[in-house]
């Protein structure tokens, strides 16, 4: 594709596109740290990852404002208007990726102060490395401004339902055993929720990818897994056809 | 307004007939387009034919060349002038036609009517180049007379009666023998061009008149062109807007319609009455055709500077060049067309201006060709004037082509115009 | 904490209507004062076309090297308020200025100041391209010919290639320096324009309404020359297309019916106008 003829313009889109991968860069790294403080009970990481958050918040804010003004000043059409608007979208999402991952280490400060839990803390280690990689791999298609690397994030959503569900047993079983591990495993139950919530943002990164690029929505069937109906009900009424699925 | 009584049908039928009336309209107004082009066409075309008809004989005349037998006795080797080479000449041809002259030389007169007076001078001026030629016969050519020259070219005929024609019939037998025997020949009246005005037709150019027109012109051309642009551009361009510069406004505009004649008056009382300059000569005809002249180069240049569109001028000023810079570098050579034009077009006008001449003497007879401003000359106009009014038949179908020389200068000027506009014209 | 940026400015008539409490918003952020030194202050500035007054008592600071741009509809006195700042408004009978005008700190409606060295130093861009029907070479020589500043053909050869290389030009008429500028197409001629009134170095740039009759891809050549140029002379550009002034602009002025109503940060005027008429205008709720 050309130059901008007027080349601030151009300069301005993608010095935006290169802070939202930077963001991305660390968010991915907050969660990477916190599931890591977790699993080795390290609290000084686990006050690093709480204190950067800050600095997530604020990437946020100057990415709103930068797409803003661009949208204000430049007028951008096709292409560039979704690079703007999908930069706007991703940021919301890394910014609330980061505050699960907070949340997330500032739980594993209060699980390092109590026994460790060496079969579910492996779990959740497991767990957050799966969705860390997502994120990885999401915001490497989004670097690299190709689909394929979008789409295959997206189809995989189900594995990290997989995992949740797996260790949403686990840690209920565990409770159950044991009354005095109710106090940690809740947490545990937490963090767990919280990292199901950082996949399902991965895949909305995927979806808004998706639409800057090819400039149509993605439609279809989020994939869940689902071997218990009474736990999840699925909706099953979106007759639009899901492009990974093989027709 | 029921629009329910005006169907698509009937709009569509109402528009039809209206229609044909337009187209019908539009017709007629064409058909008088063409009729009054016609008609103007025709008149030209009508003008022309007669002017041409008239003149075009006057375009070619005769010559004969006499074998003229330098008598030693009759020409003098000191003061060839003085010979009466006129009477040798007649007596001599007339021996060569074999006929007898009586007491009162009367047949010589009638044979002197059939040549012109050049044939004396030429045969002077012969004798003075070389006057080894005494004693022998040397042939002389000069134009005939013009009546014999009108003879030949068919005016005069033996039908009309002998005291109604200005030859008689034993002339015309004279003529007649001179030409079976080769003496005569036709051709291109070239004198027409290169000699100066002649009491005699066959004598008469109008070569005189053209170098005192051309004279005037030129002091036209440098009198009024030069005062009538800078007046144009101060008024145009540097004038204050105010009553003062539309009261001249208004003044130039009604001098461009004053009647020429008037132009000439002023220029007797203020050129020739009051600052004595030399009466017929260029310099005063200039002037006062300058005079006339000023007002519409004027107008011409100021429409012309007008029409300089005021981006160029804003351009200009805005780049910081002063209002005389912007005037000289852009406005004047932009409106250089126009201005050109005008100038062109108001002299030739001024060429063909009579009434003023009329008034400042250059009604009279000039013979010879004018070389300065400040001698007495003739002009085209006058010339016409003058052949006019002449008595000699001959000058008849001269004056006639007289007019169309002038008409051929007119045309030529104004050519001359219409090239340097399309040459000089600009895109902007 | 989000700030709200889309909450609508002070003093909206009729009232909110009733709802969930808007959030607190942060303060707006007010355009503060012109970035960077001032390069030309007007105050008070009003101009009469025989009598009648088109500008009403405009005070103005312009900051040097940037891009100045008045908005406003048709009529409201843009263009009347950039002619006065190279006193082209001289040019016309009848038109009087009053109030100061200077440009680093001098009147330039001084009697001292003579208007043609102004011009010199404050160059116009005029709406439709006007460039002389000379050569290309000619029309970009005109200025420092007429002005002194080259003193040898050699000079005079630099000087017009190093204008026409600065806007944008020399690639394209380089070897055609000879024929008229008139044969070029609309944006070339703009751009031929421009490089005749930095050929006389000057420190301020004019423009009323540069691209209005140019084509999308000729006013974008335009606009990136522009932000070129804004690194060397102060810009002010006038111009009808709100859009435009958002594009090219870092400073911009609102004018209404001869008045200044507001003046601003371009990206302050643009998504938080102070005015309520600005932001009529520039939402196009204007009647």
């Amino acid at each position: 594709m050309n130059q901008h003829t007027v080349k601030a313009y151009g300069d301005e889109l993608n010095q935006l596109t290169a802070e939202v991968a930077r963001m991305g860069g660390l968010a991915e790294a907050q969660v990477a740290d916190a599931v890591d403080s977790v699993a080795r009970r390290d609290v000084a990481l686990a006050r690093a990852v709480v204190d950067r958050d800050t600095k997530l918040d604020a990437m946020h804010r100057d990415i709103e404002r930068k797409a803003i003004r661009l949208i204000a000043l430049r007028q951008p059409v096709a292409s560039d208007l979704r690079r703007a608007l999908a930069s706007m979208k991703l940021a919301v999402d890394l910014e609330r990726t980061g505050d699960l991952a907070k949340n997330i280490a500032k739980r594993g400060l209060i699980l390092a102060e109590g026994e460790p839990m060496p079969p579910l803390t492996r779990s959740i280690e497991r767990m957050g490395k799966l969705v860390s990689m997502r994120l990885r791999d999401v915001l490497d298609a989004y670097a690299a401004a190709e689909i394929d690397g979008a789409i295959a994030v997206w189809s995989t959503d189900d594995e990290v339902d997989e995992h949740y569900n797996a260790l949403f047993r686990e840690l209920l079983t565990y409770m159950m055993g044991d009354p005095r591990t109710i106090t940690a495993g809740t947490h545990l139950l937490f963090m767990a929720k919280n990292l199901e919530r950082i996949g399902d943002h991965a895949t909305n990164i995927a979806e808004t990818i998706y639409y800057e690029i090819t400039g149509q929505e993605f439609t279809g069937e989020r994939p869940r897994w689902n071997p218990d109906p009474t736990l999840e009900p699925t909706d099953d009424t979106d007759p639009t056809p899901d492009p990974t699925k093989p027709a | 307004m029921t629009d329910a009584t005006v169907t698509p049908a009937i709009r569509a039928e109402r528009l039809r007939a209206g229609l044909k009336r337009r187209y019908a309209r539009e017709g007629r107004f064409r058909l008088y387009g063409l009729l009054a082009i016609g008609v103007a066409v025709g008149f030209l075309l009508l003008l022309l034919g007669r002017i041409i008809e008239q003149g075009h004989t006057a375009f070619y005349t005769h010559t004969v060349t006499v074998p003229v037998y330098m008598d030693p006795a009759r020409v003098d080797r000191a003061y060839p002038q003085g010979t009466n080479f006129e009477l040798l000449v007649a007596e001599q041809q007339l021996a060569r036609l074999g006929v007898v002259d009586d007491a009162q030389s009367s047949k010589a007169t009638e044979m002197r009517g059939l040549f012109s007076s050049e044939l004396k001078f030429a045969s002077a001026a012969r004798i003075q180049n070389n006057p080894n030629l005494i004693g022998q016969t040397v042939p002389i050519a000069a134009p005939v007379s013009d009546d014999a020259d009108l003879y030949f070219k068919g005016e005069v005929s033996r039908a009309t009666p002998a005291d109604q024609r200005r030859l008689s019939d034993e002339q015309i037998a004279w003529l007649d023998r001179m030409k079976a025997s080769g003496l005569v020949t036709a051709h291109f009246n070239s004198g027409l061009f290169t000699r100066g005005d002649s009491t005699e037709p066959e004598l008469a150019g109008v070569l005189g008149a053209v170098v005192g027109s051309a004279l005037m012109l030129l002091v036209t051309a440098f009198v009024a062109i030069p005062l009538g642009v800078g007046a144009a551009l101060y008024l145009e361009e540097f004038a204050p807007r105010g009553r003062i510069t539309d009261l001249i406004e208004v003044n130039i505009n009604n001098l461009a319609a004053v009647p020429s004649i008037i132009y000439g008056l002023l220029g007797l009382a203020l050129f020739i009455n009051w600052m004595h300059l030399p009466r017929a000569s260029p310099l005063v005809g200039g002037l006062v055709l300058a005079l006339m002249a000023l007002p519409t180069i004027i107008i011409a240049t100021r429409s012309s500077l007008k029409a300089v569109p005021p981006s160029i001028r804003e351009a200009a000023l805005a780049m910081g060049a002063s209002k005389t810079q912007t005037v000289f570098h852009h406005t004047l050579p932009l409106a250089m067309p126009g201005v050109m034009t005008g100038a062109i077009i108001s002299m030739a006008h001024a060429l063909g201006e009579t009434a003023p001449l009329l008034l400042i003497g250059m009604v009279s007879f000039i013979p010879g060709i004018p070389h300065s401003f400040g001698e007495p000359t003739g002009a085209l106009p006058s010339l016409i004037y003058i052949w006019e009014n002449a008595s000699e038949r001959a000058f008849h179908e001269r004056t006639a082509a007289a007019i169309l020389v002038l008409l051929a200068f007119m045309i030529v000027m104004n050519a001359a115009a219409i090239f340097l506009r399309r040459r000089f014209e600009r895109r902007w | 904490m989000k700030f709200n940026i889309f909450r609508a400015p002070d003093g909206v008539e009729g009232g909110a209507p009733a709802g969930p409490p808007v959030i607190a918003a942060p303060p707006v952020v007010h355009s503060s004062g012109p970035v960077g030194p001032t390069k030309i202050a007007a105050r008070d500035v009003s101009v009469f076309y025989n009598g009648k007054q088109a500008l009403y008592d405009v005070s103005l600071d312009i900051p040097d090297k940037t891009v100045t741009a008045l908005i406003g509809p048709s009529g409201c006195g843009k263009s009347t308020f950039l002619r006065t700042m190279n006193r082209m408004n001289d040019t016309i009978p009848g038109a009087k200025v009053i109030g100061r005008i200077e440009i680093d700190g001098e009147d330039i409606n001084a009697k001292a100041v003579d208007p043609v060295l102004l011009r010199a130093r404050v160059g116009m861009v005029f709406q439709k391209p006007n460039p002389f029907p000379k050569t290309i070479f000619e029309n970009v020589a005109y200025g420092p010919r007429i002005h002194g500043l080259a003193t040898s053909k050699s000079e005079l050869e630099s000087v017009v290639e190093a204008s026409l290389k600065r806007a944008g030009l020399w690639e394209e008429v380089a070897d055609r320096l000879h024929s008229p500028g008139t044969g070029l197409s609309g944006g070339q001629q703009q751009r031929l324009v421009i490089a005749r009134a930095i050929a006389v170095e000057p420190e301020v740039i004019l423009m009323d309404e540069p691209c209005s009759a140019l084509d999308p891809i000729a006013t974008a050549k335009i606009e990136e020359l522009i932000d070129e140029l804004r690194e060397r002379y102060c810009i002010v550009i006038v111009t009808h297309s709100m859009a435009q002034a958002a594009r090219v602009s870092q400073r911009t002025s609102f004018f209404h019916l001869g008045r200044l109503i507001e003046t601003g940060d371009t990206e302050d005027i643009f998504t938080n106008p102070r005015e309520r008429r600005t932001l009529d205008y520039i939402t196009g709720r204007f009647g």
